[in-house]
């Protein structure tokens, strides 16, 4: 007999072993009470051994790192469900471990200032435990809902209203999004446009009664955004009603691909979809690294919302979303209680029993804020109003909720409140290092142990979960800079929902011409990054050099604000504004273009990308045309040609052109092409690359105060 | 090629088509079937060269004699030089065998892999009914005015009746000379775009450098290769020849 066959047969014995198991395990009934309480019953008494069994510190090391590369090789080897669950599990294995030793040992202190401020430092580690367990239940399988053909007989199709709200936006942002929305595919007699203007502004009437659409004002600006789509609801009467934010711009098939999702859920009343920004964020702007490190957005619409979507709480985000009418009017509108009047009517449209649903294709497209004021404003705005939701109509409680709906939706809220507990991170090794005070009761090694495994655990179950969508520590930077901002707005909200105001955020403005840094929004880093590197050297010099401590206590400490230092630089100069030139929307895309000569010759050459009021071209080499000339400029789609005079910006080989002339079916023509392109966005989405954890927070040193680069680059900066 | 109305740019086409067909290493043979014998001047040749294959066959001999051939590669047969009285009588024997130019064509014995490009003068005259006949493809080339408008169904007709055969394979429309910044041109080409939405037409945008290429005695390709015209002749014959020649 040869080993082969001896393989053969061996594998067929395993084989039969697993049948013979899955077969007495279908023998079961699962749906018995009895032994479901039984099997968590057992399940739970060795969870509770795994999790409280002693180990000295060493034997807790070697348990922690095993622990660490079995879940780094399962992350790294195993692409499927399982896996992610697995690697979930180990993690929530290590955490526990973790706040079972934190809770039992470490909590005997020897001052009552100590005691206080220990049990802060307890409290915000475990709200990072509750939104760590919060996010891993939301996340743990994201539901890939797949869009629904809609019927052969357009007859059946509904009426759609388009909103599209603005208030102070500029008209050639709008202008655009007006035209792509006219221009989505669907029966011309029941696409029904409205421009709300809440600017009550002449030439936005004039630019919706040439286009043909319908225009709406109002005499007074109640509850903003709000007021106006409930005012616009009032005065039209189409079964469905799509929302765009005026700067997002739909693409042609947007209801094609979303509409049919309500002929298979009759229960169905809200499909949003994500929300792309062809423009970086403030934070990846000044950082540079737009289109290399996934931004907050996609962590959001590629993940979080997939992961609502299997527990029908994938929420209504105010734009690029199709609402059934009848179940918006049976919530009174769009709620206007709160100031994220978005989620809280997805939230009022489940209560009444209603089916939300996530479709995760970009089917349009926008600006991000582009300032880092109105970027921490708006965020500031989303918090309060998370706060205040959480406050007055709160998930938890109520009817009409299923247990996943209201595990999602706060943890959605809940997720917002990180400001005192981040803060307390960032201070909390300078009570050590600067006061000696022992706010964690235990020997530093035994703390490596514990703590090691379980903060890189659950970076590697994170990663595993989100890598395609967000690069392991970059999120820090996020919620740094944002946490002393939305402390008190969040801690005001809780307290009382009404305080505050709804501020509109800025969009399409122009960022300054130089780059600047904005001291506003820095101060409060700069404050916790000057005491973290003022603890750094104290820390140093007088607990290690001048032994006054005890010498692993102290590294710990070091290693902690050296993080902090680490993602707090970071942050500072996020508050270094770049220079941003372009106060439009822009899109990168290659189409032929000609430019016709005034001697009647013309130069055949490509499109470079395209904004509301400009364009690119790259002209074929040895080509150069001076700036300052006037060119007409035909470009082509397929048989189409929109012709359009434009006055060259910047010259040479590679032009940029402003657009001086276009008409208005020119302007129709080239929106078709380029912006409402149905194949635009969905190519880049979650095309990320990706970034092992180690290898993004190298990456992410680099743009801290650690890079020398950046410190040399520093000259020439104009306070504001 | 082949128009109803005079001017069009016919050879022009049919020289650029045939630069852009050799540039693809196709083997291209341009036959001038215009008594005014003006393609030559397309390929460099002089005034004074007087060689064509009309006179040949008025005297019934075969016409691969006359066959020229340009550094290129390219081969072009000019109409050839002939007194009135002789274009008198070549004319009458056209009248008298519809599919004369047909049998002059058999006998030259292209290969398969050869494309004969004819260049029709202007007008349904004998010359081009002979053209017609004799085609497997035909190139209507039209300009964007109310001339090329107007006379459309005619042409049509004259399709209809003299591309009727079993070999003949389809007909391409060319509107030359477009420019979207003169309204009348734009909005004629639109209207002949939807005449024909259901045809293979291409379009050749006005360009300068058409004319000055002839007048250098160049072509387009190699005068203004970055030109827009340019790009839509090695568009427009490779639309040609990916619907109606295959490979």
């Amino acid at each position: 007999m040869n080993s082969f066959t001896t393989l053969k047969q061996e594998s067929a014995k395993k084989n039969s072993l697993i049948d013979n198991l899955s077969a007495h395990l279908s023998t079961i009934n699962w749906s018995n009470p009895l032994i479901r309480i039984l099997v968590l019953g057992i399940s739970s008494i060795l969870l509770y051994i795994v999790i409280s069994f002693p180990l000295d510190y060493k034997m807790q090391f070697v348990f922690g790192v095993a622990f660490i590369i079995l879940s780094a090789y399962i992350s790294k080897k195993f692409d499927n469900r399982f896996a992610v669950l697995l690697v979930i599990f180990m993690s929530f294995i290590m955490t526990m471990r973790y706040f079972y030793w934190r809770f039992t040992t470490t909590l005997e202190f020897e001052s009552s200032l100590e005691a206080v401020l220990g049990y802060l430092l307890l409290s915000a580690e475990l709200y990072g435990l509750v939104i760590m367990l919060l996010g891993y239940f939301q996340n743990a399988w994201p539901y890939k809902r797949e869009s629904v053909p809609l019927p052969k007989d357009e007859n059946l199709w509904p009426h759609v209203d388009i909103f599209v709200p603005t208030y102070n936006e500029p008209l050639s942002i709008v202008k655009i999004t007006i035209v792509a929305a006219k221009l989505m595919d669907w029966p011309a007699d029941k696409l029904h446009v409205y421009l709300l203007d809440d600017g009550n502004r002449p030439e936005f009437k004039k630019f919706a009664s040439d286009l043909g659409v319908n225009y709406i004002a109002r005499k007074d600006n109640r509850h903003a955004k709000a007021g106006n789509l409930n005012n616009a609801l009032k005065e039209s009467k189409s079964e469905f009603v799509a929302i765009f934010d005026c700067d997002h711009i739909p693409c042609r098939s947007f209801l094609q691909m979303t509409m049919g999702l309500f002929f298979k859920d009759n229960k169905l009343a809200i499909v949003q979809t994500p929300h792309y920004f062809f423009s970086p964020d403030p934070i990846e702007r000044n950082l540079k690294v737009h289109g290399e490190v996934p931004n907050e957005g996609e962590l959001f619409y590629g993940i979080v919302q997939e992961g609502n979507d299997f527990w029908n709480a994938s929420f209504f985000c105010g734009s690029c979303a199709v609402l059934k009418r009848k179940p918006l009017e049976e919530v009174g509108g769009v709620a206007v209680e709160t100031v994220t009047e978005d989620a809280h009517t997805a939230l009022k449209i489940s209560r009444l029993g209603y089916n939300l649903s996530y479709l995760a294709i970009p089917l349009a497209a926008g600006l991000a804020t582009d300032s880092l004021f109105a970027h921490v404003n708006q965020r500031i705005r989303w918090a309060r109003g998370m706060a205040q939701i959480f406050r007055i109509d709160n998930p938890f409680f109520g009817k009409g909720l299923k247990f996943g709906q209201r595990i999602c939706y706060s943890t959605a809220m809940v997720g917002f409140f990180y400001g005192v507990p981040r803060v307390l991170f960032l201070l909390a090794p300078l009570a050590y290092l600067l006061a000696g005070l022992q706010i964690y009761q235990a020997f530093a090694l035994t703390v490596f142990s514990f703590a090691i495994p379980h903060v890189v655990m659950s970076q590697i179950a994170g990663h595993k979960v989100q890598a395609q969508f967000r690069h392991s520590f970059w999120g820090e930077i996020y919620d740094t800079l944002l946490a002393p901002y939305v402390l008190l707005p969040v801690l005001v909200a809780l307290i009382n929902p009404k305080l505050g105001s709804f501020n509109v955020t800025k969009k399409g403005g122009q960022t300054s011409a130089n780059d600047y840094f904005d001291l506003r929004i820095a101060a409060p880093i700069i404050i916790l990054l000057g005491l973290n590197i003022f603890g750094l050297f104290y820390g140093t010099i007088h607990k290690i050099v001048l032994e006054n401590g005890d010498v692993y206590t102290s590294l710990l400490n070091l290693v902690w604000v050296v993080f902090n230092i680490i993602i707090l630089g970071a942050c500072v100069f996020v508050a270094l504004e770049a220079r941003e030139l372009r106060s439009t929307p822009r899109v990168q895309m290659t189409l032929p273009a000609a430019i016709y000569l005034p001697n009647g010759k013309t130069i055949f050459c490509s499109t470079t990308n395209f904004s509301s009021n400009g364009f690119g071209l790259l002209l074929p080499d040895g080509c150069n045309i001076p700036a300052g000339s006037t060119l007409s400029v035909g470009i082509f789609r397929g048989k189409e040609e929109s012709v359009i005079t434009a006055k060259v910006k910047k010259g040479g080989n590679e032009l940029g052109l402003e657009i001086e002339k276009i008409s208005q079916e020119d302007l129709i023509k080239l929106v078709n092409v380029t912006f409402s392109r149905a194949d635009n966005w969905a190519k880049d989405w979650g095309n990320n690359r990706r970034v092992s954890p180690l290898a993004s927070l190298k990456e992410l040193m680099g743009h801290g105060v650690v890079s020398p680069k950046k410190l040399l680059n520093l000259r020439d900066l104009k306070k504001i | 090629m082949f128009s109803t109305k005079g001017g069009v740019g016919k050879s022009t086409v049919t020289s650029n088509f045939g630069s852009v067909m050799n540039l693809e290493n196709r083997k291209v043979v341009s036959m001038d079937c215009d008594p005014n014998n003006t393609l030559k001047y397309h390929y460099g040749l002089s005034q004074s060269y007087s060689e064509g294959h009309a006179l040949l066959g008025l005297n019934n001999s075969p016409i691969s004699s006359c066959v020229h051939q340009l550094s290129t590669g390219e081969k072009i047969i000019p109409f050839g030089n002939l007194t009135e009285a002789e274009l008198v009588a070549y004319e009458k024997k056209l009248l008298e065998d519809p599919y004369f130019l047909k049998k002059q064509i058999a006998s030259l014995q292209l290969k398969d892999n050869e494309i004969l490009l004819l260049d029709a003068p202007s007008g349904s005259s004998i010359f081009t009914q002979q053209v017609l006949n004799a085609a497997n493809i035909s190139v209507l080339v039209m300009l964007p005015d109310a001339a090329s408008y107007l006379t459309l169904e005619r042409s049509l007709k004259l399709i209809n009746k003299h591309c009727a055969g079993n070999d003949y394979i389809g007909t391409m429309f060319l509107v030359n000379q477009v420019h979207r910044n003169f309204e009348l041109n734009s909005d004629v080409f639109d209207m002949l775009q939807y005449q024909l939405q259901n045809h293979i037409i291409v379009e050749i945008h006005q360009d300068q450098a058409v004319a000055e290429s002839l007048a250098n005695g160049m072509n387009i390709l190699k005068y203004a290769p970055q030109s827009l015209a340019t790009e839509d002749f090695i568009d427009a014959a490779q639309t040609l020849e990916s619907y109606l020649l295959g490979n």
